[in-house]
């Protein structure tokens, strides 16, 4: 993990990508229409064969993120070179190519299936548009596919209201698995689960991840769960990458504020079972609305260790070694272990 | 020993009747003490909203209580009249639901939605119910509380409008707050924060709360007692620390392990095989029995008693009895 | 279908009353024993009697055979109209909704056309292309696209947020795949909801054209025609205009019954606790 990576190691590298949506103007006349940077020029690599954990809160941009890397959403500027080759200029047969290489598995098992196509047909959806397969070689690759989410061939007549939340995310890992793709971004592929369902299915994409090889994106809230299956984690607030390195280092070692809050906030990453929240002092300060960010570093409204230089300059994306990344002014001063609580 | 302020005994909530008729919660008892906070954990379908809403009757049509009581101050609440209901709801139990946005009015000020609760339950002038409105929202911390009073809920962000619901809640100074997912539709940073406003104001203003969620280590940190739901009925229950440090029904064990498994470097995530059971399909005996790994043949047929297993702590297990099934 | 139709009490009444009128409408001609077009001077203004279940009219025609021959004819109409308003509709609506830059021109067509009363829409275009059934149906069915668009459209928008359709785009689906097998069928129940009342709605207008002669020309009797003919007798033979009234009448009631039941049935927040 200490040396950079060979070049052919790299499967997506991104550089500087953003990704402005204009907000509806609520009155005619009412100004200029206001720009949201769901994402501001993220710079960072996705290597071939890992899972690249990516957290924040809601309206963060990793959403945004995941569904530009796999051209869901088209970039309003930056570079992203797939295998080596630039990405964003893709189109027609170049694109239909790519898109037979990637895949994703949604958050929301209930709106992710069409309601009126059996298991089946779902599964097969990608087989019908990306391949030229006989309706007999589809029937034994659906069934295959099947297994391979533990479900059996019993379920494939069945339509999606029949399935629970956990059978109806295997459906989706199975479609997304149908095309033998490289890429898999996994957009929260467990927060709408129950606790002891989630568990079945980040073994079930773990399993098969190594038996397949493929390389993840795993997009997710939930610190736990990223931590268990990333090998490295890129956390983002407001739009902006934050902070990325390994999952050991970002989980122990993390040089910024806003990780670190996070980490304080899980209650289920905490050492001591029963986590008092009564004793802890607890900063008070909303999330900024994403239309309109605080300027120079978005966290300095939040952050303890802020100072004038913060309101005015934007920090660096910089790398403080060992592949650790950090957009922050004093990361130097956030240092030593992750407060005492957080394991 | 005192008459408790909530008292629900064999409750039991029943969807459809006859022969298609399923006990959605099945035989649930629990008291609440004046001043206690207690704990009620359970993932999708464990009916522990179920119970939250018959305490403050607003069952859906579809759902009957078939047995059991609840009891409010000694004061069966299934005899109470529809008036006499919105009373109990309003001034003296308070309640918070998931979903902030769902239960404020949106054409109304913020301000304005806490005024009209106080007037209609007590008698407060308006410029009296304005100032204790803003000394409200300055208890749930919310920053500027003489501006946000004119604040209509979709110019607040989630966080605040949790907060919002909080003071509502808490306007009348109720006995009871029913607090159902409070926090689970905030992010993580914002949830902590509600959590420490919730665990404050209860220090401070000494009410009673049943907090709902299906976040075990969440309810752990605010309740002195748990209740641990599995499909409809009480798997366990008991003091927070014996719960949570040493499990013994092997539901909440399993959930324990789904939970924290992770402290320790393992590879594979623990799991509990197997899924919920549908409500037309819970099996006859345990409910848990479909994905329990210590299993006994008993635990099919027979629906386990709570069984005391240590100082105020039951569980619904046959795990740790020498009970045999006698075949005759 | 006897567990869609359990408690749902507009849905069954409707449902029974449609089934009985359209079943008369197709052993009626088999049953009765006289023809349409039948003159007889002999009989001319005969009250309703067991020979003439509805009486006859100025020309001896039996009023019971018009108004059931009427029906082919008016049922016809509102059928046609509902098929050409369905796919007019459809089409246009999911094209609007899913691609948002069509998406302004088309309803501000829309928007035009339905800024038109539709009967008068009606008359112009009869006015222009001549009356005839043909052209009845043609105006009726180009006046109520509109509103089908919209509805289609308006599920169309909140169903291409849903991540099924992400999820096709992901795996390379056209635009025509994702349209035809993943929105339209997911926006046909308001759809066949609306078509009761489309269907009710050509039912009146066609009767309404008829009767100020601008319908299908007389004398094929429909239940417009039918009325308008009674019209100078309403005070010496009421049951002329009556007859083919009360089935107007019934036709739209079990229409719109079967509407307001369908829609209570194809509710989905109705079937949350199921």
């Amino acid at each position: 993990m200490t040396a950079q990576p060979a070049a052919h190691d790299i499967l997506f590298s991104v550089r500087g990508l953003s990704k402005h949506f204009t907000a509806k103007r609520t009155l005619p006349f009412s100004g200029p229409p206001k720009v949201v940077r769901a994402v501001d020029k993220l710079t960072f690599d996705i290597h071939r064969g890992e899972t690249l954990g990516l957290v924040g809160e809601s309206g963060c941009g990793k959403t945004t993120t995941s569904r530009l890397l796999i051209r869901l959403l088209n970039a309003t500027s930056g570079e992203v070179d797939y295998d080596g080759a630039p990405l964003l200029p893709r189109q027609g047969s170049a694109l239909f190519d790519f898109r037979h290489d990637v895949q994703i598995v949604f958050q929301d098992p209930f709106g992710s299936l069409n309601p009126r196509m059996t298991a089946e047909q779902v599964i097969a959806e990608p087989l019908i548009t990306s391949t030229s397969m006989t309706a007999a070689q589809r029937k034994a690759r659906v069934a295959e596919l099947l297994g391979l989410v533990g479900l059996s061939a019993e379920h494939a007549k069945r339509y999606p209201h029949q399935f629970s939340g956990g059978q109806r995310q295997r459906i989706g890992i199975a479609r997304a698995l149908a095309l033998h793709p490289k890429f898999l971004v996994c957009d929260e592929p467990v927060s709408a689960l129950d606790l002891s369902i989630q568990a079945q299915i980040v073994n079930l994409l773990q399993d098969l991840q190594r038996d397949l090889g493929l390389t993840v994106l795993f997009v997710a809230h939930d610190l736990q769960v990223v931590r268990h299956v990333s090998d490295r984690v890129g956390v983002m607030y407001l739009g902006r990458m934050v902070e990325l390195a390994d999952s050991e280092t970002i989980f122990n070692r993390s040089r910024h504020p806003y990780t670190r809050l996070l980490l304080a906030s899980s209650p289920r990453l905490r050492k001591s079972k029963v986590p008092d929240l009564a004793r802890e002092p607890v900063e008070q300060a909303d999330i900024p609305s994403p239309l309109a960010p605080p300027p120079g570093c978005h966290f300095h409204t939040r952050c303890p260790l802020a100072t004038a230089r913060c309101q005015a300059e934007v920090p660096l994306w910089r790398s403080i070694g060992d592949g650790h990344h950090v957009m922050c002014h004093h990361a130097e001063q956030v240092g030593g272990p992750v407060a005492k609580s957080v394991g | 020993m005192t008459q408790p302020l909530l008292e629900v005994e064999d409750l039991t909530i029943s969807l459809g009747s006859g022969a298609s008729r399923v006990d959605i919660v099945d035989g649930v008892s629990f008291t609440v003490g004046a001043n206690e906070p207690i704990g009620i954990v359970g993932e999708s379908g464990s009916g522990k909203s179920m119970i939250a809403l018959a305490i403050m009757g607003l069952l859906p049509k579809a759902l009957k209580i078939t047995r059991g009581t609840i009891r409010f101050e000694g004061r069966e609440i299934q005899a109470l009249s529809k008036a006499e209901m919105r009373r109990l709801r309003g001034a003296e139990i308070g309640m918070i639901f998931q979903e902030p946005s769902t239960a404020l009015n949106p054409v109304f000020t913020t301000g304005a939605q806490l005024v009209e609760v106080l007037q209609r339950h007590t008698r407060m002038s308006k410029s009296e119910a304005r100032d204790r409105t803003i000394e409200l929202f300055r208890q749930v911390g919310i920053p500027s509380p003489a501006e946000r009073f004119n604040d209509y809920p979709h110019q607040m962000s989630g966080g605040m409008r949790q907060r919002v619901m909080i003071a509502m809640a808490l306007a009348c100074k109720p006995k009871l707050i029913i607090a159902d997912e409070p926090t689970t539709a905030l992010d993580a940073t914002i949830q902590l924060q509600i959590m420490n406003v919730l665990v404050r104001l209860r220090a401070e203003t000494g009410v009673a709360v049943v907090f709902i969620s299906h976040d075990l280590a969440l309810v752990a940190s605010f309740a002195e007692r748990i209740q641990v739901m599995y499909a409809g009925r009480l798997a366990e229950t008991g003091p927070t620390d014996l719960v949570f440090n040493a499990p013994n029904h092997p539901y909440t064990e399993g959930l324990m392990h789904c939970a924290f498994g992770l402290e320790d470097d393992v590879t594979r995530l623990p799991t509990i095989e197997g899924r919920v059971p549908s409500p037309s399909h819970f099996p006859k005996g345990c409910r848990f029995s479909t994905r329990c790994s210590h299993v006994r043949d008993m635990c099919h047929n027979l629906v386990p008693p709570k069984i005391p297993v240590g100082d105020d702590h039951l569980s619904a297990c046959f795990r740790h009895t020498h009970f045999q099934t006698v075949t005759s | 279908m006897q567990l869609l139709l359990r408690g749902n009490l507009p849905l069954t009444i409707g449902g029974a009353i449609l089934a009985c009128i359209v079943l008369i409408t197709v052993i009626g001609p088999f049953v009765m024993p006289y023809g349409p077009e039948d003159t007889s001077l002999m009989d001319r203004f005969k009250a309703p009697s067991v020979a003439h279940l509805a009486g006859t009219d100025a020309f001896g025609r039996d009023v019971m055979t018009r108004v059931i021959d009427g029906a082919h004819i008016s049922l016809s109409i509102g059928l046609s109209v509902v098929i050409i308003t369905m796919s007019l509709g459809i089409v246009i609506g999911a094209i609007a909704g899913y691609f948002p830059k069509l998406d302004n021109i088309i309803m501000r067509v829309m928007d035009a056309g339905e800024a038109f009363p539709t009967l008068l829409l009606a008359i112009a275009l009869a006015a222009v292309l001549g009356p005839g059934v043909v052209n009845v149906v043609l105006a009726l069915g180009i006046a109520y696209t509109p509103r089908t668009a919209r509805i289609v459209r308006a599920s169309v928008l909140i169903l291409s947020q849903q991540q099924f359709v992400e999820a096709a785009r992901a795996s390379n689906a056209s635009h025509l795949r994702i349209i035809a097998k993943h929105l339209i069928p997911n926006a046909l129940a308001p759809v066949i909801v609306q078509m009761t009342f489309v269907f009710a709605d050509a039912v009146l207008a066609e009767a309404a054209l008829s009767f100020i002669g601008v319908g299908p020309p007389p004398p094929s009797p429909t239940w417009g025609n039918i009325i308008a003919d009674g019209r100078s007798y309403l005070f010496s033979a009421p049951w002329i205009s009556l007859f083919p009234g009360l089935a107007i009448f019934f036709t739209v009631l079990s229409l719109n019954l079967v509407g307001d039941g369908l829609r209570d049935q194809l509710d989905p927040r109705l079937k949350r606790l199921d």
